[in-house]
């Protein structure tokens, strides 16, 4: 297991150096760069320009300036950011903590209310209720529901709280729940037809506490699912955090895309590659865990 | 054929037709702009009112349809030969050719979709091309991932076997074993893939990086006409209810379709 484990953290290092590679030469390529985003309308002069361009490193070659940024990479300093003025890695903690309370809430409202719907899906006169809820959430994208709930609040000449965690923290969990649903809601109707279950409806089991029963068994599959889906939820809030302009990694990307803060983009795709991977192991350590036959060679 | 299916595939098969014949239907050009009829509530001349610029809101729908369902389906089918091909050839050639193309995948899932996505609009610029490479790209993974698993599971099947031992060609197997048993897992999913590209459209608009105004698509008309809610409630609320009719619409057919194939789409 540890030789697996060591493997897969060797691949996530590839997965960092190349996802940054990536990043850099596509950043580098778009027409503008820090200095002329600084001066704006106005043109630097070719002196102040090349005194800035020294100070910010970009006179180097581009591939230079790529392997300055992997050896800093290893030593904390991830220089700071043009516009902000903080270090980079302050900056990029804060945000990553706001996205973490953002999807780790969003998973949390998720996961609870789609149990709730399993459950009300198991009781004969409800049971279509669920699926048509499922269906709705699904036929919309996530951005298309922050706006749709912009509207309801707008009708209801309610302010729209900007900044704050809970209108993105909404618009997931209605955009989550038809993706969440289908995955917990074929796992519960997989458990439920177990013959444990029809043990337990013979010694008198009441239908609650038989729901609970499959819920307690599918727990660490749905887990797993969750895991591998986590990082796609990181990666959607990108539209919603920049429709209610919650300070969370979605928003920083965009932010520093248009002002070419290069090294908050660098520091952005290392942060969030090595999440994205990060999650995906301890999905198939877990998965591996509860599914001895999936586990690769020596364990 | 459920009930439910059957009337997808009418909101389907009424979608295509108002796209197809946008022309002929469409009662004014799109761009027509009428200063003197701005904001107006649905009326007899005009059956879905008028925009912020007087221009008739029926008429950019249709229109809108056109654009969103060429774009989506086109780089839906960009997607799925590129990655079906690819995963094929991934699994049939193995060795080198199989951990370079697993490699640079693995390289594009680590990075989120939608971060590639607008990276490539802001580099090709927003517009149809830039919107459609965004989703060729954020698309084609899947279908990659797919073809590979399903060409593998095919290729140690004994009559694939049984081919090769009776002298069959690579290509004749690619094509006639591997390729034709995809065709049951690729169709399905592609149909449901196929209401991701169209919010995928929408996403890249409200964000403003979709196709730019005055072209109407379903995206950019929710991203223009969002700001009017207090004014003409209606007017936002139209593309909205269309783009989650369409969607819905596709998840319907693509699970009945799955079903008839007796497969499982993998939830994304």
């Amino acid at each position: 297991m540890w030789l697996y484990i060591l493997k897969k953290l060797f691949s996530l290092l590839l997965v960092i150096l190349a996802s940054t590679a990536v990043v850099y030469f596509t950043a580098r390529h778009f027409p503008g760069d820090p200095i002329t985003v600084l001066y704006g309308e106005t043109e630097p002069s070719p002196e102040a320009r090349a005194a800035l361009e020294a100070k910010l490193g970009l006179d180097k070659p581009m591939y230079i300036q790529l392997l300055l940024f992997w050896k800093r990479l290893f030593t904390g300093d991830w220089g700071t950011s043009v516009f902000a003025g903080e270090p980079v890695l302050n900056l990029i903690f804060r945000r990553y903590v706001n996205s973490l309370i953002l999807a780790l809430t969003a998973t949390a409202t998720t996961t609870a209310l789609c149990i709730l719907l399993a459950y009300i899906s198991t009781m004969k006169s409800f049971g279509g209720v669920s699926s048509a809820l499922a269906t709705a959430s699904i036929s919309m994208p996530a951005a298309l529901w922050g706006i749709v709930l912009m509207f309801a609040l707008a009708l209801l000449r309610v302010p729209i709280p900007f900044g704050s965690l809970a209108m993105p923290l909404a618009t997931l969990t209605i955009a989550g729940i038809g993706v969440f649903y289908t995955v917990l809601k074929n796992l519960i109707d997989k458990a439920l037809s177990e013959p444990f279950i029809g043990f337990y409806k013979a010694m008198g089991l009441g239908r609650v506490r038989l729901f609970i029963k499959a819920l307690h068994y599918i727990t660490p599959v749905y887990v797993t699912a969750v895991l591998y889906r986590l990082g796609l939820i990181v990666a959607g809030a990108i539209a919603t955090e920049t429709l209610f302009s919650y300070p969370g990694m979605g928003r920083l990307l965009v932010e520093a895309f248009s002002s070419r803060d290069y090294s908050v983009l660098l520091g952005w795709a290392t942060v969030v590659s090595a999440t994205l991977a990060l999650l995906n192991i301890l999905g198939d350590l877990l998965h591996a865990y509860i599914d001895p036959r999936t586990r690769e060679g020596k364990w | 054929m459920s009930l439910g299916a059957k009337v997808a595939l009418s909101i389907i098969a009424v979608e295509l037709f108002l796209a197809l014949l946008a022309s002929f239907i469409a009662p004014y050009p799109y761009d027509r702009i009428d200063l003197g009829k701005r904001l107006e509530p649905p009326s007899p001349s005009h059956i879905l009112g008028t925009d912020p610029l007087g221009r008739d809101v029926f008429s950019r729908l249709v229109y809108a349809l056109r654009t969103t369902i060429t774009i989506s389906a086109v780089s839906l089918g960009a997607a799925l030969i590129m990655g079906t091909l690819l995963g094929i050839i991934s699994a049939i050639l193995g060795g080198l050719v199989d951990t370079t193309l697993l490699g640079v995948f693995s390289v594009v899932y680590a990075i989120p979709g939608l971060f590639i996505a607008v990276a490539v609009l802001l580099i090709m610029g927003s517009g149809a091309v830039g919107t459609a490479t965004a989703i060729i790209i954020t698309l084609a993974p899947m279908f990659f991932r797919l073809s590979r698993a399903g060409a593998r599971e095919v290729l140690v099947k004994q009559y694939v076997e049984a081919a090769k031992a009776l002298g069959a060609s690579t290509l004749r197997i690619a094509l006639n074993y591997v390729g034709r048993e995809l065709v049951a897992v690729v169709i399905p999913t592609a149909i449901y893939m196929l209401s991701d590209a169209i919010a995928l459209e929408a996403t890249f608009s409200v964000i403003g990086l979709g196709i730019p105004p005055p072209t109407p698509s379903l995206g950019n008309m929710v991203a223009e006409y969002k700001d009017y809610i207090l004014a003409a409630p209606w007017l936002a609320t139209i593309p909205v209810v269309v783009v989650a009719l369409t969607i819905a619409s596709l998840n319907t057919l693509a699970k009945e379709l799955a079903r008839e194939f007796s497969i499982v789409i993998e939830v994304a």
